[in-house]
């Protein structure tokens, strides 16, 4: 009976690996900084293994014929032909799909209030609602060959049943990299299903490029010690020590008070410690909010904060929808905000992309 | 029977636990804070020393807001259960808390300037109290049951929690945020320039309940002997639900929706003095209401090292098997 179970667990999980799937050669892993994401290319193939952060055990794995090659066909593949027709639930991969001018190949979302891409938003794409939530009808009469999903629970609504049918449900996990550029690195996945690989390559040599370049050139300016997060309920939620926004303000040259603190997700700690250790902070990032007005009401003992004093509060929440929808793919944009907020008084407001003042 | 000596040291052991409680509160947290610290920011404020700013601007509030909540909403709660002749009765049940979020709800969630300012908040959460107090009244003349009254509250809570849902869903993100925070109740939102203003409310409240204590004593006699004694059962009724939506709607402006504090509370002083003298049943509310959340305040301090707890759970944690029990006892 374990075995029976064990075998359909696998079944689940494999996303139909091929037959002679033991025939590709091991190739290089062509994803440099991402955890959860593997890429290995040969001449013909091409082989995607998606990794479960929660269980690593549990890998889904894509064999693609190598769209650049033309002798391509002595093989069965998880996907004959490119994905022309796509499904994505999280604002992120529509970000990723954005960089590579794909738009047009996206068919359904979850939620069009959550869109920031003009373009989309005007092709107005079937809603399909939260992922947990998904109608199956609804996907099938998006048209979709293919639902990119975030993986928040363990298995997709009604997988099996849209993969009998030819429609092939793909966790995207890039929201659990802890490196900025590990989760930029998702941009691959989009570009080798699309068959724009060589595209998605340049795009994210580019990325990383750009980010390598405002990290050295910040690298030995004088350090701001920062504050990030804010109270929600009796508690103020902080990036840990080891998290992705931790190693952006590393990155950035900026001193984050808890990048001490152990854990790669949030602390919560009580407003009577934040208040005791942030004395000398002089930059708060990411209070959630557009304004100090929304602050103070949300949290009014925010007040006593010497950042909200100084004024020097930086927060994306303006135009969140454009934050969530690129700040995955464009860590380098981040970078350089944090880069220009470092310049103090001498800031250009007018070179910020996603961030702003509170005001 | 317990006499009144007995009462009266009950009481007073009680005042004495809220003191103490209270000086422990202001004293112990995150920051270690001395005796010193304490006399400074209590009579000789610096806004330099953090220790002081601590203990003044964080733990004071908290600690005030504990001792008023707590008194307010188990108040609240003994004049429903005397209204409804239902110890199953209180703000939070019967869904007057409900009808508080509901207001508050459609103020934030609108995004309309006056609604979403904070006297609108207050203002929403009074209004909506009363309202729905009033609703109660007029639906509880239909129910005979007491079990049915409270089945009544429970479907109106959900009834209200739907109609948020979908309100939530249409809503702005900042607004949905917004209310996300305030819907999870907290004692740590009040700020000291808020205590007075919350205090004055409370205490003239009070003042208003000790003046209906008469007619409370006769209420329990029934509705024939309120009347022969030359009262208006109508305009006491009234009187009791604005009272109610005085209390709950002040806290609950505030501190957000705080669960079960009005239910389990009155049910205890009503067990320990075995009274129906409402004089003695306001003071005990006021007392062990106040010593009750202020202890979960407490607890939640003391554990907040090794686990997070909402105020919320706790209360809810404590209240609920209380319901329980006494639905347990009302079925035998």
């Amino acid at each position: 009976m374990k075995f029976l179970f064990f075998g359909i667990v696998l079944l689940l999980f494999s996303c139909g690996t091929n037959s002679d799937g033991s025939q590709i050669p091991d190739a290089e892993n062509l994803c440099k900084y991402s955890k959860w994401l593997r890429i290995s290319e040969t001449k013909d193939l091409v082989r995607i293994e998606i990794i479960n952060p929660d269980d690593p055990s549990k890998i889904v794995k894509l064999q693609l014929p190598n769209f650049k090659s033309k002798k391509n066909k002595s093989h069965t593949y998880d996907l004959e032909n490119p994905i022309q027709r796509i499904a994505v639930l999280s604002s992120t991969h529509i970000g990723m799909l954005g960089e590579l001018n794909l738009i047009d190949r996206i068919v359904a979302i979850a939620d069009l209030k959550y869109v920031h891409n003009k373009k989309l938003k005007n092709k107005i794409p079937k809603e399909l609602g939260e992922e947990q939530l998904i109608s199956a009808e609804k996907i099938i009469s998006s048209g979709a060959e293919m639902v990119i999903y975030s993986g928040f629970s363990n298995e997709f609504p009604k997988q099996e049943l849209l993969h009998k049918i030819g429609i092939e449900t793909i966790p995207n996990y890039d929201w659990r990299e802890v490196h900025p550029l590990g989760r930029a690195e998702w941009i691959l996945l989009f570009g080798y299903l699309t068959g724009h690989a060589d595209g998605a390559r340049k795009k994210f040599e580019e990325i990383c490029s750009n980010y390598e370049n405002i990290k050295n050139r910040i690298r030995g300016e004088k350090s701001i010690l920062t504050l990030s997060g804010n109270m929600t309920g009796d508690y103020w939620y902080a990036p840990g020590g080891d998290s992705y926004h931790a190693q952006l303000f590393d990155d950035a040259g900026l001193s984050y008070v808890f990048s001490n603190e152990k854990g790669t997700g949030s602390l919560a700690l009580s407003f009577e410690k934040i208040l005791g250790i942030t004395d000398n902070v002089n930059l708060w990032l990411n209070p959630g909010f557009q304004s100090k007005t929304q602050i103070l009401r949300s949290h009014p003992k925010s007040r006593l904060l010497k950042p909200l004093k100084l004024s020097s509060v930086f927060c994306y929440s303006h135009n969140t929808n454009k934050y969530w929808e690129l700040s995955a793919c464009r860590p380098d944009l981040i970078l350089s905000d944090y880069a220009e907020i470092k310049k103090g008084s001498q800031m250009e407001p007018d070179n910020l992309f996603f961030y702003q003042r509170v005001q | 029977m317990i006499g009144i000596k007995s009462h009266a040291i009950l009481l007073i052991s009680v005042l004495a636990g809220i003191v103490a409680l209270s000086f422990y509160g202001l004293l112990s947290g995150d920051i270690p804070t001395e005796f010193n610290d304490l006399h400074h920011a209590l009579f000789d404020y610096s806004e330099q020393n953090i220790n002081q700013v601590i203990i003044r601007e964080i733990r004071l509030p908290r600690i005030m807001m504990a001792i008023i909540s707590g008194a307010a909403l188990s108040v609240a709660g003994m004049l429903m259960q005397t209204l409804f002749q239902n110890p199953l009765a209180g703000p939070y049940v019967l869904g007057i808390n409900s009808g508080s979020s509901l207001m508050v709800a459609l103020g934030v969630l609108s995004g309309v300037g006056f609604f979403n300012s904070e006297l609108g908040l207050i203002g929403s959460a009074l209004l909506g109290a009363f309202v729905f107090g009033l609703f109660i009244l007029f639906t509880a003349s239909f129910l005979r049951n007491q079990i049915g009254l409270l089945l009544f509250g429970v479907m109106l809570g959900s009834f209200v929690s739907a109609i948020i849902t979908i309100l939530e869903a249409g809503s702005q993100a900042e607004a949905l945020k917004s209310f996300a925070l305030w819907s999870m109740g907290s004692l740590n939102n009040v700020t000291i320039d808020q205590i007075p203003i919350i205090f004055a409310v409370f205490v003239s409240t009070c003042f208003l309940t000790f003046f209906i204590v008469k007619p409370l004593n006769i209420l329990i006699l029934g509705e024939e002997e309120c009347r022969l004694m030359g009262y208006d059962i109508k305009k006491i009724r009234i009187l009791i639900v604005f009272i109610t939506a005085l209390f709950t709607g002040l806290i609950t402006a505030f501190c957000g929706p705080i669960a079960f504090v009005g239910l389990a509370v009155p049910n205890l002083t009503r067990m320990l003095f075995k009274t129906q003298n409402h004089m003695l049943l306001l003071i005990a509310n006021l007392l062990f209401g106040s010593f009750f959340l202020l202890t979960c305040d407490i607890t939640i301090q003391l554990f907040s090292d090794v686990l997070l707890i909402p105020i919320n759970a706790l209360t809810s944690l404590i209240g609920a098997p209380f319901v329980i029990y006494i639905l347990i006892r009302k079925l035998r």
